[in-house]
């Protein structure tokens, strides 16, 4: 007998599971339940067969009559359980490719791109669908949090996020959200504004956070970052303002501005080392100006969130680096 | 003593009371036939507002249409948002075409607007906002259309089926008699 989803812990099992067609969801249930909870990705792509994304590779499933081939069906039903079958009530997240799920977890979708007037207008036909599952790791970023504060005058240094996509930057940004707005260094906790434009950090569903990012966070999502960031500066008075992936011209004027305001920013970016994204000419120019103290490289040699270096940027001196040190 | 005659005669009264009843039973069918879908198209109505202008998620998006909706309409409505909140594996298509069958099983729905509701269910929530408009609409045009038809209908045929009945039960007892 199937076990009742809703009652079991893993993120997994507990959100996503149901809104999978039966046969995949058993197909996933009868993985190892260690293998299942180390599962972080789960892609459906029509025509060829299922995978899920565990320990660095991606690996096709298989049932007794060998592997599954995904059907258009299930990658249509997929869609239409995780949207609850309100697609149009997600057209700006689908432009953007993705949904946000019950849970924080993230449905990335392809299939054909409507473009009008150069640019997505939505995604039609999906074929393929990438389930990444969101699983918190509190204490992510208790290896940095000393690094990213100074403790003696009660203060955030701006710090910048560095790594390649699948490294857990969001999951350090989270957890350091969450620390400093718990106080995990001294009992009062600070003011954070987070802007999350794709709702990946604190994976607000319906306007509750999904994540706990802390009792002194004000989250603001759907809005793009540069805007999000001076509207949060102006209205929350924070102490410190976060977001997620920055790298446009925008983003760099408007953390330019915040910072010049006094309030801290946490940010991220893609990138293996701090030269990659001083070559880009508008990290280069956030550099340039100051914005940022501190840049955490982080990469997934131990697993994800191996902390690389952590680089003094008014120095350009490497703080903490060599050794490995795991989040 | 009761005489075979009054027996008879209540009988008579009994099998004439039957066969009007039915006969009423089956004209108040044509009329809530066209009711029903005149409420659809009502209620879809509702439920292309509640997308188009609020961007509401189906299941209330249906909920709120069946609050403002009248009769089996709203039930139907109402009954597909509870079931669609309620199983996260299910799709708007299977939910709504379910509370279509059971209507249809009812009697209160032909086939050729079965059919169009059926066409209806397979893209609600699938879309985009436009084109869920684009299929509201167009349902709504062709349910309208079945809905004058079943109107012309009752009109047409609802006091045949009253005087059938009637006459058709005293017709079977005066030759009885």
């Amino acid at each position: 007998m199937e076990p009742d989803l809703s009652t079991l812990s893993d993120p997994l099992e507990r959100d996503i599971l149901p809104l999978l067609p039966e046969t995949i969801r058993a197909l996933i249930l009868g993985m190892q339940r260690d293998a299942r909870r180390r599962t972080e990705e789960i892609r459906l792509r029509a025509g060829r067969p299922l995978a899920v994304y565990l320990d660095g590779s991606e690996v096709f499933l298989s049932g007794h009559r060998g592997a599954h081939v995904v059907t258009a069906q299930e990658v249509f039903r997929t869609l239409q359980a995780a949207s609850g079958s309100s697609v149009y009530a997600w057209e700006d997240d689908i432009r953007q490719g993705f949904i946000t799920l019950r849970g924080g977890h993230r449905l990335g979708l392809a299939g054909r791109a409507v473009v009008v007037d150069g640019r997505i207008q939505s995604i039609q036909d999906v074929g393929s669908v990438a389930i990444r599952v969101a699983r918190e790791i509190p204490g992510a970023a208790k290896a940095v949090l000393h690094y990213v504060v100074d403790v003696h005058a009660r203060r955030v240094r701006s710090t910048l996020l560095l790594s390649p996509p699948q490294c857990g930057k969001t999951t350090m940004l989270r957890d350091l959200i969450r620390s400093l707005s718990c106080g995990d260094l001294r009992g009062t906790g600070f003011r954070v504004g987070l802007v999350d434009e794709r709702s990946e950090v604190a994976a607000a569903y319906m306007g509750i956070p999904q994540k706990d990012v802390g009792p002194r966070t004000d989250v603001l999502y759907g809005c793009p970052k540069s805007q999000g960031l001076l509207l949060l500066l102006r209205s929350m008075a924070p102490d410190v303002l976060a977001t997620d992936e920055v790298g446009s011209e925008e983003d760099a004027k408007a953390i330019s501005e915040i910072t010049r305001a006094g309030v801290a920013v946490l940010a991220t970016a893609h990138g293996a080392e701090l030269g990659d994204i001083a070559a880009r000419p508008s990290m280069k120019s956030i550099l340039n100006v100051g914005a940022f103290s501190r840049c955490v490289v982080l990469s997934r040699r131990s697993g994800p969130g191996t902390v690389e270096a952590i680089y003094d940027l008014a120095s350009g001196r490497k703080v903490q680096g060599g050794d490995l040190m795991r989040g | 003593m009761v005489s075979f005659g009054a027996v008879k005669l209540a009988g008579a009264v009994l099998f004439v009371a039957a066969t009007t009843s039915m006969g009423l039973t089956a004209a108040r069918r044509l009329a809530d036939k066209a009711r029903f879908l005149e409420e659809v198209d009502s209620a879809l109505g509702i439920l292309g507002t509640e997308i188009g202008y609020c961007g509401a998620p189906l299941a209330q998006a249906l909920a709120r249409a069946a609050d403002s909706s009248r009769g089996l309409a709203g039930t139907m409505m109402l009954r597909s948002a509870a079931v669609l909140s309620d199983s996260a594996g299910s799709t708007a298509g299977e939910v709504f075409r379910q509370a279509l069958q059971e209507v249809k099983d009812m009697g209160l729905l032909d086939d050729t607007p079965f059919s169009i509701l059926w066409a209806f269910s397979s893209g609600l929530g699938a879309s985009s906002r436009n084109d869920q408009m684009r299929l509201l609409e167009a349902t709504r045009e062709k349910l309208r259309l079945e809905a004058a038809r079943a109107r012309e209908q009752q009109v047409r045929e609802s006091k045949l089926y009253c005087y059938l009945g009637l006459l058709g039960g005293v017709a079977v007892v005066l030759a009885l008699y």
